[in-house]
């Protein structure tokens, strides 16, 4: 018999509805998974054993009843607080909003899922427990901020997992990892109890194996129904500069083939000044980030994360004014954008994920630190508060590739829509074994 | 005054302190970031129209 881990979000929920897969022993399979498999990949740093059995106990009939998750380390739960990835009690113990959602549902929070520390990373390398693995190569990052979340979905130790995206911090894990990844529109999910509550950049993001269970996770944290609807024949606006270009030539192809794969309507559009999204999102976020820190906190950060915060603490005033005024304009491009386009589409991250030791990538403009691609490829979305979704696409050099997806604000059913089509086209499954795993046991396989 | 200058000058009086090597790693990420925010910082603003009341949760 297949273990439990191995059903994907849905499968799981169908299962226990019907009283064919018992709660009880759903999540007592998860946690052993998690403290068979996770040594090394550093997904879940916190279990929560005895927490997580009186949720279920508790839990009401809802989709997701009895069904364990894992959420990011910037949400409150009643028993623990948000730290952020860092040794410091960001927020105190609470019913985050999140957390509420997700209890009305039925859901079992099995654990705090790793995430590079104050969310200021795309790699998932610098945390207060050490960096989270890429379940495919475990000296590759599982990407960043919400590293543990990608990372523990694709290796099968949990089946959805709670996120959150400031700047590409739910599309890029997932993108790195091989899942899917959606980025909610700003505001639409309640913003108590989570670090990035602060933000106007900050959103709650959703992971899963496929498209269909992320668009389950995703109606229960927005609290409204996401309809399935025909993804086929949407027009899909692609924007070359900057987004196609200066890529790794297999990341590029296997998101090229994609989009061809999927038979949209390809419709070439210009973005004026987008080459600036990158930058005014940067120039904006990081501030509003910090600006409520207790500073004393620098010396207990990782030195990179110091040193992005530090840069950050430098930003003139006039510079956020100046991000503000491209922030608006942006806003308007991408909403005229949409008049001719139903989604967007561009690669994730511009190269396969880095190696742990070394954050960099390869591209064909010379070797580069992951961050700045990597935020010149996802922070459109945040700077304008729009939905967004990473597909997994196939490999490049052996690693999972993500082709990223953006819908009009509110839209997240339309950009599920597509993101379930794009499975459907590449044949994706979320009920297949788990990849192998550090310390997997033969016996916990399927077949 | 150089940029180091002014990082050592201005972060502390911020109350973020500074440790030995910090000022290396941040004019190292002050470099990987540059071309992007120099480009933001030269851009003429006078076609970018602000918005009022901003919201991200909608359309503009």
């Amino acid at each position: 018999m297949s273990h439990p881990q191995d059903l994907g979000l849905r499968a799981q929920a169908r299962a226990v509805a019907d009283g064919s897969l018992d709660a009880g022993e759903l999540l007592d399979a998860t946690l052993e998974r998690l403290a068979e498999r996770d040594g090394e990949l550093n997904s879940t740093p916190v279990v929560f054993a005895e927490e997580a059995r009186a949720m279920l106990a508790a839990a009401p009939d809802g989709p997701l009843r009895g069904v364990p998750l894992t959420l990011k380390d910037m949400f409150t739960t009643p028993w623990r607080g948000a730290h952020s990835g860092t040794s410091r009690e960001l927020l105190p113990p609470g019913a985050s909003g999140v957390f509420e959602r997700l209890r009305e549902a039925g859901a079992v929070i099995a654990g705090v899922a790793q995430q590079h520390e104050l969310g200021m990373g795309t790699t998932g390398r610098a945390s207060v427990w050490g960096p989270a693995r890429n379940p495919h190569d475990l000296e590759r990052c599982a990407g960043g901020s919400s590293g543990g979340s990608g990372s523990a979905v694709a290796a099968h130790l949990i089946a959805g997992s709670i996120g959150s995206d400031s700047g590409g911090s739910s599309r890029i894990p997932a993108a790195y990892c091989g899942v899917v990844g959606l980025k909610t529109t700003w505001g639409s999910v309640p913003r108590a109890g989570y670090t990035g509550g602060v933000s106007t950049f900050s959103a709650a993001g959703a992971f899963g194996r496929d498209a269909a269970d992320t668009r389950l996770l995703a109606e229960v944290l927005t609290a409204r129904e996401l309809p399935a609807g025909d993804g086929a024949g949407l027009r899909c606006g692609v924007v070359r500069e900057p987004f196609w270009d200066d890529l790794d030539p297999e990341v590029e192809a296997r998101c090229r083939e994609a989009v061809e794969a999927a038979g949209w309507e390809v419709v070439e559009l210009e973005l004026d000044r987008v080459e600036l999204a990158g930058a005014a999102a940067a120039s904006r976020l990081a501030p509003e980030l910090l600006a409520g820190l207790d500073l004393s906190i620098l010396p207990e950060l990782d030195p990179a994360t110091r040193a992005l915060t530090q840069f950050a603490l430098l930003t003139p005033a006039v510079r956020m004014v100046r991000a503000d005024r491209v922030r608006a304009h942006l806003r308007r491009e991408i909403a005229r954008a949409f008049e001719r386009a139903d989604v967007l589409a561009w690669p994730t991250s511009p190269a396969p994920p880095p190696r742990v030791d070394a954050p960099v990538v390869e591209l064909p403009s010379g070797t580069a630190l992951a961050d700045p691609p990597n935020l010149r490829q996802a922070t459109l979305a945040n700077l304008t508060g729009v939905p967004g979704i990473s597909v997994p696409v196939g490999e490049a050099g052996g690693l999972p590739a993500g082709l990223q997806l953006l819908a009009p604000w509110g839209e997240e059913a339309r950009l599920l829509d597509a993101a379930e089509h794009l499975d459907a086209t590449l044949g994706s499954d979320p009920n297949v074994a788990s990849p192998p795993a550090p310390g997997a046991q033969s016996s916990t396989h399927p077949g | 005054m150089d940029f180091d200058d002014f990082a050592a000058a201005v972060l502390p009086a911020l109350g973020a302190p500074i440790g030995e090597g910090d000022l290396d790693l941040l004019r190292f990420v002050a470099a990987a970031f540059a071309p992007a925010i120099d480009a933001l910082d030269a851009v003429d603003l006078r076609d970018l129209d602000p918005e009022p009341g901003l919201d991200p949760s909608r359309a503009p």
